[in-house]
């Protein structure tokens, strides 16, 4: 009995892990004390009206298909440097996170990263690091790859996926 | 066999207990600040909200249907207001506020403004509290709204008074 | 004796109503091997009390059977069997209601102290107007939060159809 408790404590554990990412709530609560940050966390019922402030269709329809979002916005870009990104780009992909694009948009560096189980998408982070500005946003739920499949580019140059592919396997590796 | 319905009675007073008669968050978790002199407080009864309601006088020409929709619905209305340690304040509403009773919509953390966090206690479809906690550096506020709570009505009312700023 | 006899001699066991002597056929019925298919199930309970009966008489055997002849056996044997398991019940509700239930104090005896009234407004409009003011702050707070969330979301996904276009 006592030991299919322990495994019982130890399989709810690793669940409730895979939800959040430890060196992304690390990130989030490192940089909420800075003067020009902004944290934002919605859920459930909430994530609904939000999305009805959302202009764009694509982010309206991601936001009514989450069970969570956080947002950090520092208005100084320039206080979260180079090295702290490229850290936490390292750690996520360490924890299960997959480059899913990345974009060089006018000295703006993005980077779209997930991360799946047994097909369904759980977590999405989107960067965006610039010289004035700086965002995080952390999306969990269960997505579907056609879900994402709306952010559709076109990007001459930089590296880039022209549409997310419906499969996971066609996910080009870089 | 006395003793085993003695102790279902117990467990079943335990459960009782709990479910309180005035089953709001200041209560439960500031009732000891209400008579504090650093404690702005209000209250609005259910007798008040049901007056209002049999009332409905436009008190004022801005008092739109959106309000008066959302109004009807509430029970109760707490607030207390602080200036004085309004940080610690914050800190612990936001620690003792379980959150197994009450669940989280928003959460928002910015230095230069407030912090505050927005809660609901839910009985299946029906809110039966909206809980709004704001913490700056000279102001902590702490406001509770008791009835049957319609979101989607609270969201029109946004709007409204959106549209009219 | 034939399968329904005993079949029917075991429904009437178990509403309690067998004589001693009833009792000890269906014993040796199903001491003695030749059970019925429909009836095997039984068995084991039957032979229970088969084994139990070989143990030596205590020396005031006598007097204690007199005693126990007041109470039907299988009755007392439920009846300890339900005693048992409402105590494991009630105690499990309790561990329940104590888990559920985590309040650190009892809210209602809390509750029960704070005197509201003093607090109350008693006058309808002004009520009116600080409930008009109290949800207006609560809009404003909720939307600042909520649109400064979709903006962001705007701003990434936007990103990208710049680049397209």
């Amino acid at each position: 009995m006592k030991i299919t408790l322990i495994a019982l404590g130890m399989l709810m554990s690793i669940l409730c892990v895979q939800a959040q990412t430890p060196s992304v709530e690390r990130f989030f609560e490192k940089y909420n004390g800075y003067e020009d940050s902004f944290e934002i966390s919605l859920q459930g019922w909430m994530l609904k009206g939000a999305s009805l402030f959302a202009e764009d269709d694509v982010s309206k329809q991601l936001m009514r298909k989450i069970s969570k979002l956080r947002v950090l916005i520092m208005d100084e870009g320039s206080l979260v440097s180079k090295q702290e990104v490229g850290r936490l780009l390292k750690n996520v992909r360490g924890q299960q996170f997959e480059d899913l694009m990345e974009i060089r948009d006018e000295g703006n560096n993005i980077n779209f990263l997930i991360r799946e189980d047994n097909n369904r998408i759980t977590n999405v982070l989107m960067l965006l690091k610039g010289d004035e500005e700086f965002m995080l946003i952390s999306l969990e739920g269960l997505l579907k790859f056609e879900d994402l499949n709306r952010l559709e580019i076109n990007v001459t140059g930089g590296d880039h996926f022209k549409k997310v592919p419906k499969n996971r396997r066609d996910v080009p590796r870089a | 066999m006395r003793i085993v319905s003695f102790l279902m009675l117990l467990g079943f007073l335990c459960l009782a207990g709990s479910t309180q008669a005035q089953a709001d968050a200041i209560s439960t978790y500031f009732g000891q600040y209400v008579d504090d002199e650093r404690f702005t407080v209000v209250y609005i009864s259910p007798k008040m909200f049901q007056m209002i309601d049999k009332l409905s006088i436009d008190f004022d020409e801005e008092s739109s249907e959106a309000m008066k929709d959302v109004v009807k619905d509430l029970r109760g209305l707490r607030i207390l207001v602080a200036d004085e340690g309004a940080q610690g304040l914050y800190q612990e509403a936001i620690q003792k506020i379980n959150t197994t009773e009450y669940e989280l919509l928003m959460t928002v953390r910015n230095k230069s403004e407030d912090d505050m966090q927005f809660l609901i206690k839910d009985e299946g479809d029906i809110v039966n509290e909206l809980l709004m906690i704001i913490g700056s550096e000279d102001n902590f506020v702490l406001m509770s709204f008791v009835g049957n709570i319609d979101l989607e009505k609270v969201a029109k009312l946004s709007e409204s008074f959106e549209e009219q700023d | 004796m034939n399968t329904i006899a005993i079949k029917q001699l075991v429904d009437k066991y178990f509403e309690g109503e067998t004589s001693l002597v009833e009792e000890q056929q269906l014993r040796a019925y199903f001491k003695e091997g030749a059970v019925a298919e429909e009836l095997q199930e039984y068995q084991p309970l039957f032979q229970y009390f088969a084994t139990a009966k070989r143990e030596e008489l205590p020396s005031d055997f006598d007097e204690r059977i007199v005693i126990e002849l007041q109470r039907p056996a299988k009755r007392r044997f439920m009846r300890r069997m339900v005693q048992m398991s409402s105590v494991a019940a009630s105690v499990m509700l309790m561990v329940a209601a104590y888990f559920w239930y985590p309040t650190t104090e009892l809210p209602s005896t809390v509750s029960n102290q704070i005197n509201w009234e003093q607090y109350e407004i008693t006058d309808e409009e002004e009520a009116y107007k600080e409930t008009k003011a109290a949800l207006k702050l609560l809009s404003r707070n909720l939307n600042r939060g909520a649109k400064k969330a979709a903006k962001s979301m705007d701003k990434i996904t936007k990103k990208k159809r710049r680049i397209e276009n």
